[in-house]
């Protein structure tokens, strides 16, 4: 949030803030306010306008470029909350509002003998990052700006490689109530 | 588009076809990833490759596509193996395209091939075997490569000019 008043190029969730830099920022009434659907434009290969309908309960899978060496252009995340905040900040005299999405990430999946592409004729895979206390592995939350959405992304649930209850302790606001305390350890990302 | 979905442990179907084309590369509409996705132009089942060139020289039989680029690390490793090929321009222009390439070009991808894909890698051999009987000279191997090799970093702009359209 920060880094956008600021409008430092977002890197992914690297970029640190010290507290007093985060002392700055006030947010009126301490308040978020939910949303239910994020409406993302964007443009199609042939210049069409289009829009996805997303939201963390039916469509909650998002790609957008990704930040890093990788290979692979996007990152994909889960959309686990949607909400607005009206900030101050000293650099403005007026409120500013922000859409912020919070989402957990997908990370590569790790094994290097898959490949994924047109060539191998294999589907990219991603699961989900694991979550620890740890602050210096990669952080299995985040918050996104909307404008860094690409668009929505179908993932495909990878059956044969079961569940696990190893990525995440069991949690109310990262899962839906419906999925139990397990998460697929794969997923295929359609395209 | 040239999957081959019996091989395949589950079946794809494409989303749409602006997603097609996120992972395809070079949608005209993507100007804004544009530079992120560019390494997907590369990225090409060589049956794709074979279908792409082909069409190209279908319309324009005149295209020289052999001296785009220089030589690809998987063509260099190719040539240790296979000394005695040469590069035969005057084929090429022609238009033959033969079964000795394909196999080179196979050859090529088993080398990076992890273990768990050799059976697909073989079935898909199998098809092809007639499409490859029709085509009949020798020593063109790595000018394929050369025109869209599955290993070049970069692919330049005449490349996708030249190639791109045809395969879209």
């Amino acid at each position: 949030m920060l880094g956008r008043i600021l409008e430092r190029e977002y890197q992914g969730d690297d970029t640190p803030f010290t507290d007093e830099e985060r002392a700055t920022l006030k947010f009126v009434n301490n308040r978020l306010y939910l949303h239910k659907v994020l409406r993302i434009n964007y443009t199609s290969y042939d210049m069409k306008r289009e829009q996805d309908s997303l939201n963390p309960r039916t469509h909650a899978n998002i790609m957008m470029l990704s930040h890093d060496d990788d290979r692979h252009p996007y990152w994909y995340a889960r959309i686990i909350g949607l909400f607005h905040v009206v900030v101050r900040h000293p650099s403005s005299i007026n409120p500013l509002k922000f859409d912020v999405v919070r989402v957990r990430w997908y990370g590569r999946d790790p094994d290097s003998n898959y490949q994924s592409g047109w060539r191998t004729r294999r589907l990219p895979r991603v699961g989900f990052v694991e979550y620890t206390e740890d602050d210096s592995s990669s952080p299995a939350f985040g918050f996104v700006n909307p404008e860094h959405i690409i668009r929505g992304v179908h993932l495909i649930p990878a059956f044969h490689h079961g569940v696990t209850n190893e990525l995440l302790p069991p949690s109310n606001s990262a899962r839906l109530p419906s999925e139990g305390d397990v998460d697929f350890n794969f997923f295929y990302v359609n395209m | 588009m040239l999957w081959n979905f019996s091989s395949l442990k589950y079946f794809p179907s494409f989303v749409d076809r602006d997603m097609g084309m996120r992972f395809r590369g070079g949608g005209v509409g993507h100007k804004s990833t544009r530079e992120a996705t560019d390494s997907f132009l590369t990225d090409r089942h060589r049956l794709d490759i074979h279908s792409a060139v082909d069409n190209v020289e279908a319309e324009d039989s005149d295209e020289d596509s052999c001296d785009e680029e220089g030589p690809s690390n998987e063509e260099e490793h190719l040539n240790e193996e296979q000394p005695a090929v040469d590069v035969d321009e005057q084929n090429m222009e022609e238009g033959d395209y033969d079964t000795d390439r394909r196999d080179e070009v196979e050859e090529g991808e088993r080398e990076n091939d992890s273990g768990e894909e050799e059976d697909w890698e073989d079935e898909s051999e199998l098809e092809d075997e007639p499409e490859s009987d029709e085509e009949g000279s020798d020593e063109e191997g790595d000018l394929r490569d050369d025109a869209l090799g599955p290993d070049d970093g970069e692919v330049d702009e005449d490349d996708i000019a030249i190639l791109g359209f045809a395969a879209f």
